[in-house]
Parts: C-alpha cells; structure tokens; sequence
C-alpha cells in the first residue's frame, strides 16, 4: 500500500496519510516483510495460533483460528479488490506561498495520490485492475474449486478410516 | 500409494515456483534470486526423499525422515542468508539446524509411521517449535522480501499484497501441518493446503512476469 499514498511534492518523502491506513507499519521496515497493516497483523497471530494448535495437537484451537483466518483473508483481498483508500484533502499551509500570492484564490487541495496516472486510476478501473481481477477470476476461482473438490474427496476417502493418534 | 503421488506433487509445486522465481532475474535488485530459488529446490528435493520414504518402513522410514528433515533444515538456512545477507545469522541458522536435527535423531526421535499409506511424521514438540520459528520468522519474511523487490515493482498498486500474504501464510501453516499434525485427515488437508498454496503463488508469479508487465508496458506507452 505503500505507493498508494506516494507525496506528490516529493516522492521520497514520507507519504501523505490515508485514511484506513492508520496501522500500518512503514513500508521498507524490516517487520514490513512479516506483517503491514492490521490485517495482515491479525492474519500472521491467527496463523501462529494454528500452528501453535498444531504443535501442541489441540484440535477446537485449529478450527476456530483456521475459520477466523478464513474470514479476515476474505476480507482483506476483497478490500484490496476494492480500491486504494479515499485521499485526505489537505489545504496547502505554506506561509511563503501565501503571503506572495495576495488573490482570494482558494485553497489548493493536495492528494495523496502522486502521478496523474494514479490520479487517472481513482476515477476509473485502470487495465491493471481489470487484470488483477480477471486473474483472480480464471486463475484462482478454477483452482480453488479443483482445490475444494480434491478435499472433498479425500474427506469422503478418509472418513471411513480416519485414525487419530 | 496416496503419500507418494502427494509428495511427488508436492516436490513439482515446489520446484515450479522455484521456476516461477527464476524469470525475474534482473541485475538492478541486490536480492539473491538463484540462493532463493535454490531453497525451494532443496525442499522438493527433501519431498521426493519423503516420497521414497513412503514406499518404506521401520529403520529406513527412519533414515528417509531425517534426510527429508535436512533437506527442508538447509533450505531454511539458505532462506536466511537470502533474508539477512549476514554471514553471522547464516552460521547461526546452520548451527541450530545441525543441533535440531540432531536432536530430532538422537534424543527425541519418535518413530515416524505409514499408516493407510500417509506418512505421519510423529514431530517431536522442541523440533516441531524450530520449524515453527522458521515458518514464521524466515519462510514468510523471506517470501514477502521477494514480494515487495519484483512482484510489487511489476504493478502501478499493491493490488496483489492481500492474495501473496494469505496465499503464503496458508502454505506456510500447511507446510507446519503436515510436519506437525498427527491426524490423517489433517496431515491430508495440510499437504493439500500447501500444493495449492505454491501452485497459486507460482501461477501468481508467471501469470505477474508475462502479462502484467506486457500490460504495464502497454499503458505506458499509451500515456
């Protein structure tokens, strides 16, 4: 998410806030790579909570954090499905600016969003995003039902002589 | 019969996506693809062992279980050069791979056993919490790193974010499950839960270098 709030005056510079955005760890850190926003916070504990059950074999434990996992990943690819977060208009508060500039012009709203091309993506479906969808659509949605039909059917294999220890 | 094709399976899923990583390689980014790509070799590697293992019992399910065990303990090792590029943390993962498995054969050692044709492992818990830690805090990392480095730098949003996290935190607990769990069934899910979770990241990947960067492209061009 990190370039999604990019500064439109200085690139390099820390981003401008979002809105929604107010968990997430900065992007480069090294905890970045392990979770960034609150999402991805609750879905890393939700997984240590299932292998944890899986370490110490307390089954109730692995069901109910793996349907809690379930939830929140749903929900967080279908925000991300959703589009980057509405900017935060901020007036530009620059003394010199304004004390040069005597017009009663209004106040210049700056986004947070940094390129035209991104501003351009606000408006509309960009063709990325059509393709991400597409490729969640005929990539994923196929394989998660082969997927969904191979569990089936080792559930129903299983179900006869399913032995734990 | 079962255990053999899974693991057969899972060794193709594993080296697809090592693959799949390799078509990113580029001089620009300091992020050791080949060392990278190679960890998830030595995993495949280690399922094809595993997959012998199955056709075997007693002492030589055994020895099969360990090597497998090395395998995916090297690997790990690896990841960590690729994530710190310090030499200290790799020696530091070397050693503790060589005294968890060493652990795992010496003091600890529950018998693995086949049972209606799937390997049940019998991880013991101090082992079973090394894999964990190295889940959670090298595989995932490791995995985002490369993430962030090339997926991320091929799309104008972090539309993919979600899927690569979630994706990889599913396998990665599949990966912990069938090491760990001692039910069939759930020893069943878990394989099936990482197959599908590497086959999805690999497809990601390629689907990512071939058409999104074309489609990338094209929109620039066309601004």
């Amino acid at each position: 998410m990190e370039n999604d709030s990019v500064n439109p005056v200085n690139p390099t510079s820390t981003p401008l806030p979002v809105q929604g955005a107010s968990f997430e760890v900065p992007a480069g850190s090294p905890v970045s790579n392990l979770a960034r926003d609150r999402y991805e916070i609750a879905l890393f504990i939700l997984g240590t909570v299932a292998i944890i059950s899986l370490l110490f074999n307390v089954g109730p434990l692995l069901q109910v954090s793996a349907g809690m996992f379930l939830v929140i990943a749903i929900i967080s690819i279908l925000r991300s499905l959703r589009g980057p977060a509405k900017p935060v208009q901020t007036p530009v508060t620059n003394s010199s600016n304004a004390a040069s500039d005597t017009s009663a012009q209004p106040l210049v709203q700056q986004v947070s969003y940094g390129s035209k091309q991104q501003l351009a993506a606000v408006k509309r479906w960009s063709p990325l995003k059509i393709i991400g969808t597409i490729i969640l659509l005929i990539v994923v949605a196929p394989i998660l039902f082969y997927a969904f039909i191979i569990i089936m059917f080792i559930i129903m294999l299983m179900a006869g002589g399913g032995k734990g220890s | 019969m079962l255990g053999l094709i899974g693991f057969l399976v899972a060794a193709l899923t594993f080296s697809l996506y090592g693959y799949s990583v390799q078509k990113y390689k580029t001089k620009k980014i300091s992020f050791d693809l080949d060392y990278y790509s190679s960890a998830f070799a030595l995993t495949a590697v280690g399922c094809v062992v595993w997959a012998l293992g199955t056709q075997s019992s007693g002492s030589a399910l055994e020895k099969y279980v360990l090597i497998g065990d090395l395998f995916l303990l090297a690997a790990t090792t690896v990841l960590v050069w690729v994530l710190t590029k310090k030499i200290p943390y790799m020696v530091g993962a070397l050693l503790v791979s060589a005294g968890a498995l060493l652990y795992r054969a010496q003091v600890d050692f529950a018998q693995p056993v086949i049972r209606d044709s799937v390997l049940v492992f019998n991880t013991p818990r101090v082992f079973g919490a090394i894999l964990l830690l190295a889940v959670l805090f090298v595989w995932l990392p490791v995995n985002m790193k490369f993430y962030s480095l090339y997926i991320r730098s091929k799309v104008t949003q972090d539309l993919l974010r979600p899927t690569y996290y979630t994706v990889n935190l599913i396998s990665l607990v599949g990966l912990a499950g069938f090491l760990l769990a001692r039910k069939q069934l759930t020893i069943t899910m878990s394989f099936t839960t990482i197959i599908f979770g590497y086959l999805v990241l690999a497809l990601l990947n390629i689907t990512v270098r071939t058409q999104l960067a074309k489609s990338t492209k094209g929109v620039r061009h066309g601004k």
